[in-house]
């Protein structure tokens, strides 16, 4: 029998993920896997962070996050 | 090498819009009834298409996006970059419209309808079939039919969803194009 391994993707929609945003950290939410569209293929995630001025959108490859 | 977002165009998104057009063929009958039909497939059409175009800007404007933040020094600007590029992005909610890709785009550093009709003189064209594409799908979203705004047309025809589909092709193309140049000379490396 076939064995067919599944490669897991690390985030996921409603993950909360920590990333550097500036000279701080900051806590923010995967909203959408906005596919292999990065440079050399890589994955995006689209995340939205808290501000003090609102909510903010950034794209990023999973290197750039990690699980909060 | 195409980019990604295109060369998901010229699959996944063209063979979604293939199947509408085989539904289109499939409907049978004659008459009043087949009209109908006819003319809600032809809506449902160009609603896809815009919708699908919209998908591959927004792809390609954020494949470009991440290949401009490869190269900002230090690393702790690439977040804080990202989010003033992709901050009020148009094409996050609104219709692909001239307008909209401009405004997006032009953000990135360069004057992106001025370079997509340096191209090609066909271009401008095609910008105005992008447009009416736009009316059109506004006008079946909003069931608001007003012929001054689509054309002087009261019925969308399969012949002229082609054409609009048409100038989507060639417009994904050379914008492909563009932004591949644009990118190579301001980052000094070929993006795809």
């Amino acid at each position: 029998m076939a064995t067919r391994l599944q490669k897991k993707r690390p985030f996921h929609i409603g993950d909360k993920v920590r990333l550097s945003f500036g000279n701080r950290m900051v806590t923010g939410t995967v909203v959408e896997d906005r596919g292999r569209i990065g440079v050399g293929g890589r994955q995006l995630f689209r995340i939205v962070v808290k501000t003090g001025d609102g909510e903010r959108a950034l794209e990023l490859p999973a290197e750039k996050l990690r699980a909060a | 090498m195409p980019s990604r977002s295109l060369q998901e165009w010229r699959t996944k998104r063209t063979n979604e819009l293939d199947e509408i057009e085989t539904a289109h063929t499939a409907i049978g009958g004659s008459g009043r009834g087949r009209r109908y039909t006819v003319q809600q497939v032809n809506h449902a059409y160009v609603v896809l298409l815009s919708s699908q175009f919209q998908g591959f800007c927004r792809d390609l404007h954020s494949e470009c996006v991440d290949h401009l933040l490869q190269v900002i020094q230090p690393a702790s600007l690439q977040t804080v970059l990202s989010a003033e590029f992709l901050f009020h992005r148009m094409l996050d909610r609104g219709n692909p419209t001239p307008g909209n890709l401009g405004n997006d785009f032009n953000r990135l550093g360069l004057e992106f309808w001025r370079e997509v009709n340096r191209i090609s003189r066909r271009n401008k064209n095609r910008q105005k079939y992008l447009a009416e594409l736009n009316d059109w799908r506004n006008a079946i979203a909003h069931h608001d039919f007003d012929p001054a705004k689509l054309g002087g047309r009261k019925t969308l025809t399969l012949e002229r969803i082609r054409r609009f589909r048409n100038a989507c092709n060639a417009l994904a193309t050379d914008f492909d194009r563009v932004m591949a140049r644009h990118l190579g000379t301001v980052t000094g490396s070929n993006p795809w």
